[in-house]
């Protein structure tokens, strides 16, 4: 019991007790003579005491060896990371400048584009039967059966990647009007077809509130990605390659 | 990406050099440290995670081949008895507040301290980290980090103030002073 208040008194003195203890250990100080003793101690051999002691050798040149060592020393291969959050927004941010005119490849993501859309009108009560079309990256399409719903969607292809299984996915915004968004993602499996893995609720995008609408499929993407996000480069090649179920 | 890396490290040194003599407690062994740190690093940077602070991996290199060489050798710095040290009856709160340190004695003091807590009060005292940064680095659980500190800390103390001149000693070479 001492101990432990002797490490909470020491983080108390080093200003690194969360402010909530700090009421309790400072009372446990003041009717314990022995741990007050103790925090005397700290107090004297303190971090800001020590460091003074110390800071005039950061100032002092570096050797040059040391430099050296730094700039010439053979190096290693740098770790590919798997793309976190903010990297995937850059990719996206990359990928929405792009323009998608590779033929054929409506041809190809249409069905999930399409699955995707039949997944996410059931959040928001759409028939599925007015989901008739997909929609081509960025461009507008209405449902066929106008009548059912006055709702617009954009469908607009976002990230492309390997899963674990090899296959090609994609995430999908799907826009209904300008502040409502859902997103989605499907991978192609062995057979050509595509299936969709996941889809999220409609949510607000452009708002704080984006990144926790677009966060499950950002997570599902982190936890199936293989090796990095495909550039659209790679994703046309991909596409190009296998638009029947021949893919391997 | 490999520029960067290496321009971080070079930014990187002088704290790296600072931390590397509060772990030898000389420049030169410091300075070799630093070396052996740094080619190793870049030997290694697979190992390093991007979008993990560089300079805190490199604390963790330098910390642990520091450690390894002193298992290597055997050499030890004195062990303080923790009971011993906590059984001191207590004196006058400013005469501790108002120990006076000095680089020498703190080096003199601090090598004579078990590695893994020279390790830590050279993080947190003259490196400036948090206590979770130093766990990070060493790779301990901060519960650790804390109870090594604080054997640290008193242990310091002890060493410091008997290394200090005791009070009446000060007064008395002040009355035979001209």
């Amino acid at each position: 019991m001492m101990k432990f208040a002797s490490e909470k008194a020491m983080a108390l003195v080093d200003g690194q007790l969360a402010p909530a203890e700090a009421p309790a250990v400072i009372q446990e100080i003041a009717r314990t003579p022995a741990l007050m003793r103790l925090v005397q101690k700290y107090l004297a051999v303190n971090p800001w005491k020590i460091r003074q002691l110390y800071r005039d050798l950061e100032q002092e040149p570096v050797p040059d060896r040391l430099t050296d060592a730094v700039l010439y020393s053979p190096m290693g291969e740098v770790r590919r990371s798997s793309p976190g959050f903010v990297e995937k927004l850059a990719a996206l941010a990359a990928r929405t400048r792009e323009k998608y005119t590779v033929p054929g490849w409506s041809l190809a993501a249409g069905p999930a584009l399409a699955g995707a859309l039949v997944a996410v009108s059931a959040y928001t009560f759409m028939p599925t039967s007015s989901v008739g079309a997909y929609a081509d990256a960025g461009v507008m399409v209405p449902p066929l059966e106008s009548t059912a719903s006055s709702t617009q969607l954009v469908v607009t292809p976002q990230l492309a990647f390997r899963n674990k299984s090899d296959e090609l996915c994609r995430m999908l915004e799907v826009n209904y009007g300008a502040k409502r968004a859902s997103y989605a993602v499907a991978c192609r499996k062995v057979t050509g077809n595509w299936q969709m893995m996941m889809a999220t609720k409609p949510g607000p995008v452009g708002g704080p509130a984006d990144a926790g609408v677009r966060g499950p499929a950002y997570a599902y993407v982190d936890a199936t990605i293989s090796g990095e996000l495909l550039t659209a480069e790679q994703e046309r090649d991909a596409l190009a390659k296998t638009t029947t179920g021949s893919r391997p | 990406m490999t520029d960067r890396i290496r321009s971080e490290m070079v930014a990187a040194l002088p704290r790296l050099r600072r931390f590397a003599y509060g772990l030898t407690g000389n420049t030169d062994q410091g300075d070799d440290l630093v070396q052996e740190t740094c080619e190793r690093a870049l030997s290694r940077i697979d190992q390093w995670k991007p979008g993990t602070r560089l300079d805190s991996w490199m604390y963790r290199i330098a910390q642990n081949i520091w450690l390894d060489r002193i298992r290597a050798v055997k050499v030890r710095g004195e062990v303080i008895d923790l009971e011993v040290v906590e059984a001191m009856p207590g004196t006058d709160g400013r005469e501790e507040v108002d120990l006076q340190l000095t680089l020498e004695a703190v080096d003199t003091a601090l090598a004579k301290l078990p590695p893994e807590q020279r390790a830590i009060v050279a993080l947190v005292c003259i490196e400036g980290v948090s206590y979770k940064e130093a766990a990070q680095i060493t790779g301990v659980p901060i519960g650790t980090v804390m109870s090594r500190l604080a054997r640290a800390r008193q242990t310091l103390h002890a060493l410091l103030e008997e290394a200090a001149p005791a009070p009446q000693q000060r007064v008395s070479i002040a009355k035979i002073g001209p």
